[in-house]
């Protein structure tokens, strides 16, 4: 049997379920990856071995009792703007250090009863924007992990936890996967309630997932979801899939990254997909613009009391970004959302003719701590609430991951995970990184 | 400020920039100067796409009301 800080979560369910684990064992190695690592990588803001041990009791006394729970034993790291009760939801906002929540987010809840156990809380970008955390990238720690759900994605890609919660406004689920290595997926908008996450932009605020297997994410998205368990994929022939190549992304990307999608496309047409090359219905340029304004507008009315008490306390670039939008006239805000629903309706037309488009993640590999990364290939399933993932199908010369991002109708959230499933079969994934352990 | 499709890039920022200075001093406003250029482009690509008056309302999801026939 593997080390317990090797094992997916579904390896660990089903280890636990037939007794072979337990949920105790499971977590305290996890926690002592984590005091080993942590150091240098700084994935978590609050770890809560006390709370994470005793809810493994209690759910190892469940097992004994005869319990059978469809996330049994899983470990979670939670982003640290999600709340979760009797810790602080930091936020990476030092006013907020003491800010202790009284309950449990619904999301959190949910895992709790699906029998999940928090480890503690994530590190995240200040208020999930544009300022770097200080977490490190596990493949490198000269590199970014990216942002703004760094911790969770640095975590899950180190192997302190099989499964994490993040948060996407504009790219902030599926670029840290992409930098760190990791399958990231961002449901459709409206997935799962948002009650006990701090918001960024109130029609753009997303939860997702992190793993290290496809099998991982249907596991928690099918649980989360009211799927009855056991959640798992059907079984499905590559051949029979239809994709998308988007062309002009990647035109925008780096050489590199741009051959590596392309070779993910050619590998899923020898194996027999269909694969065809075609731009979207709406130039990005004017995609990712419609994005920009609505993100500037809603952050300013978000945080505008916030940045007025706290104005010293904000990071320059929210700070600043805030400041600008501050400044946005209400009449191009409301045009920019009819547009959006224009262009939702326009690539939900274009969505019914696939099973899923591909294009990169991110247009680069992980850059440096000072930035967080480019986010403009992300925002199209944000700001049309698509659901969309990150696979982490190869490795750069620079031995750091890149990824292929996936986006399918805006019905088909298992559907997409299925095609992810297939995709992985036939290109692969990278492992982890070597931490030298 | 005007929504239309002929305001180019450089009106935008030269409103953006005089608002910005009449809100936060004239060091603050130079020093926003990359995010209202950046705002600018982005309200330009924007406003250059007009809508009919009877088309599509203000969006709060990216979920659409009908789907394309």
């Amino acid at each position: 049997m593997s080390h317990p800080t090797m094992l997916t979560a579904s390896e660990t369910v089903r280890l636990v379920h037939g007794g072979e684990v337990s949920v105790t064992g499971v977590v305290r190695s996890l926690l002592d990856r984590c005091q080993a690592h942590d150091g240098a990588i700084q994935a978590w803001a609050t770890l809560d071995a006390e709370g994470a041990l005793a809810a493994a009791a209690e759910l190892d006394r469940l097992r004994a009792n005869g319990a059978r729970l469809p996330l049994h034993g899983v470990a979670v790291a939670v982003k640290d703007i999600i709340d979760v009760a009797g810790l602080p939801t930091i936020a990476g906002f030092a006013p907020f250090r003491e800010r202790i929540a009284r309950r449990d987010a619904a999301i959190v809840s949910a895992l709790r009863a699906a029998g999940a156990v928090i480890l503690g809380k994530a590190h995240t970008t200040q208020f999930a924007a544009g300022d770097p955390a200080p977490t490190r990238n596990p493949w490198n720690l000269e590199r970014s992990p990216a942002g703004s759900s760094a911790g969770s994605a640095a975590a899950v890609a180190a192997r302190m936890t099989p499964l994490a919660l993040g948060t996407q406004t504009a790219g902030s689920v599926l670029r840290p996967a992409a930098f760190c290595g990791v399958l990231g997926y961002k449901p459709a908008y409206g997935w799962f309630d948002v009650d006990g996450v701090l918001p960024l932009c109130w029609s753009l605020d997303h939860i997702g997932l992190y793993t290290r297997a496809v099998e991982d994410m249907a596991l928690a998205y099918g649980t989360l979801g009211g799927s009855t368990p056991p959640v798992t994929l059907p079984s499905g022939d590559v051949s029979a899939t239809r994709f998308i190549l988007l062309p002009e992304f990647l035109e925008m990307s780096d050489s590199e990254v741009a051959e590596h999608v392309a070779g993910v496309a050619d590998r899923l047409r020898e194996a027999g997909a269909t694969v065809v090359e075609r731009r979207l219905p709406e130039p990005f340029d004017h995609v990712f613009a419609v994005h920009q304004l609505i993100f500037a507008a809603e952050s300013a009315a978000v945080h505008g009391a916030n940045l007025s008490r706290y104005r010293e306390h904000y990071g320059p670039r929210l700070r600043d970004a805030l400041d600008a939008g501050t400044l946005l006239p209400a009449s191009y805000v409301l045009h920019a959302r009819r547009h959006r629903r224009r262009i939702a309706r326009l690539m939900d037309g274009f969505l019914s003719e696939t099973d899923a488009l591909i294009l990169p993640t991110v247009s680069t590999e992980a850059c440096d701590l000072s930035e967080t990364g480019d986010r403009r290939f992300q925002t199209l399933a944000t700001l049309l609430g698509l659901p969309a993932i990150s696979l982490p199908t190869g490795l750069s010369r620079n031995g750091l991951p890149l990824a292929t991002q996936l986006i399918g109708p805006r019905e088909g959230g298992m559907r997409l995970l299925d095609v992810a499933r297939r995709v992985v079969d036939v290109v692969g994934q990278i492992g982890s990184p070597d931490l030298g352990d | 400020m005007r929504l239309d499709p002929n305001y180019t890039e450089s009106n935008i920022f030269a409103e953006l920039a005089a608002s910005a200075e009449r809100q936060y001093g004239a060091e603050r406003a130079e020093a926003l100067r990359g995010n209202l250029q950046h705002l600018a482009r982005m309200m330009a690509l924007v406003g250059e796409r007009q809508l009919e008056l009877d088309a599509d309302a203000p969006d709060t999801s990216g979920i659409p009301e009908r789907s394309e026939p």
